[in-house]
């Protein structure tokens, strides 16, 4: 009767550790979590981070972008591009020429549809400020001849640029800091983390995540559809998001390389979903610019996804994501293939 | 009497706490998605919360991330803000649907929604 009791306590015992260990580290992994926003690069950086000193991480990935803003934008007078601009050539730091390599790439693989070059005519433009004025015809004429990407050269760490060129980086920078982040996630080990900086995404660490795409019509919070997709990245481009008003004309940021003005097509927004937030940053863009046929090779290049929406509501998504979507917004709906 | 390893008694209690286990973790996956909380920066939503998630989350925003949010047991509050006049924090615990706070000088703002299952993990814009 003794040893009986003996055991009854020991396996209770037992059991009860089991559990309440198991319960306790299942409250302290979910306390690990992180939610943070920063304004950097022009835009709200948010991010969600899972795991371990998620804290520091977080500011660690905030320090990398601003550190990457402060080499890549021409804003900052102090940056490598705004020296490059000033000066028509300079040497440049590793990263920030390993990052030119990469978009001279797309700029020909999109036969210029995004060329790094835009400088000087989205200057002219200067969409979104406060006293826009619609820029004269002959000076956009004149200003399209400088856009360019052929004339970037490239020689050992020295970068030069034509005498009427000018970089900027805008199509593609939030995907590059995407990139930044993510490398900080898989150095420390991150369980699982969504980074988004100004509406571009760093997805890490999970098989599935669900992203809503935002309605190109509706308000700042709204999407229209959910896609399901792994790790990777993903950003959409659209008329809706930079815009100034003219004389009861909109005219909208994308610039067309070909005409000089705001693309004018049937396209609401492309969303490219892959695995480089540069590229996936720089596909929205050239595919916004390329439409939907012309733009089908380019996305394969870089083994790339997209979903397009068109002005008549229409929505068409490439082949690996034709099971991945669903359309949350009945006033829109999936191409219908003949 | 005779001897046994394991009692009937022993069997009883081992059920009841695996039992009990089971439904707490039962029981967390479907609190989920009651209320929630929209964080916004400067005119832009830059975060959702469930106010049904058990654990505590901060949430660290602001011009110059010095505002500090605090969801906890499905209330959300302003924990710190640099402002002068702390209107932010006196608003005091939000939980119920259509709750609003606001840190205009740090230009945050809280506000509850109801509920609406599914949200996506994140939006792309």
């Amino acid at each position: 009767m003794k040893s009986n009791k003996k055991t009854t306590v020991i396996v209770i015992a037992l059991v009860a550790a089991l559990i309440i260990i198991s319960v306790v580290a299942d409250i302290l992994t979910k306390n690990q979590e992180i939610q943070k926003t920063d304004f950097a690069m022009g835009a709200v950086i948010s991010q969600n981070i899972k795991g371990k000193d998620c804290d520091t991480i977080a500011e660690e990935i905030i320090s990398a972008i601003r550190e990457r803003e402060n080499a890549i934008s021409w804003r900052i007078e102090s940056s490598e591009i705004a020296e490059l601009n000033e000066n028509k050539t300079a040497e440049v730091s590793g990263k920030t020429l390993e990052m030119l390599k990469q978009l001279l790439d797309i700029c020909k693989n999109s036969n210029g549809a995004v060329d790094l070059t835009v400088g000087n005519l989205t200057g002219l433009w200067n969409i979104g400020s406060e006293n826009f004025a619609l820029p004269d015809e002959k000076e956009i004429e004149n200003t399209l001849k400088s856009v360019s990407w052929e004339k970037v050269k490239i020689k050992n760490n020295i970068v030069s640029i034509s005498e009427n060129q000018k970089i900027d980086l805008g199509f593609a920078g939030k995907g590059i800091a995407c990139d930044d982040a993510k490398e900080i996630l898989k150095k420390n080990r991150i369980s699982e983390a969504i980074i988004n900086v100004g509406g571009s995404l760093c997805l890490y660490g999970k098989d599935e995540f669900t992203v809503g795409i935002r309605d190109p019509l509706g308000d700042v919070s709204d999407y229209m559809a959910v896609l399901t997709v792994g790790e990777g990245f993903i950003s959409t481009s659209g008329n809706y998001e930079r815009f100034s008003e003219y004389q009861g004309e909109k005219y909208h940021h994308i610039l067309s390389t070909e005409t000089g003005y705001p693309v004018k097509n049937n396209l609401l927004s492309v969303t490219v979903f892959c695995s480089s937030g540069l590229f996936s940053d720089a596909l929205s863009t050239a595919c916004y610019c390329l439409g939907y046929e012309e733009s089908l090779s380019l996305l394969e290049k870089y083994d790339a996804q997209a979903v397009f929406i068109f002005d008549t509501n229409e929505v068409r998504v490439t082949d690996g994501l034709k099971d991945k979507i669903k359309i949350e917004n009945d006033e829109f709906e999936l191409w219908k293939e003949n | 009497m005779e001897r046994k390893l394991i009692t009937k008694f022993d069997i009883f209690l081992i059920s009841f706490i695996v039992l009990l286990t089971v439904g707490y973790f039962v029981f967390r996956s479907f609190s989920d998605n009651k209320a929630f909380a929209e964080i916004y920066f400067d005119g832009e939503i830059v975060d959702t919360v469930n106010l049904a998630e058990k654990e505590e989350k901060k949430i660290i925003t602001g011009e110059n991330s010095s505002v500090v949010i605090v969801a906890k047991d499905g209330k959300i509050y302003f924990e710190q803000s640099p402002c002068p006049d702390k209107v932010c924090i006196k608003s005091g615990k939000l939980s119920k649907n259509g709750d609003f706070a606001s840190c205009l000088p740090e230009k945050v703002v809280i506000k509850i929604s109801g509920a609406e299952g599914n949200e996506p993990d994140a939006i792309v814009y």
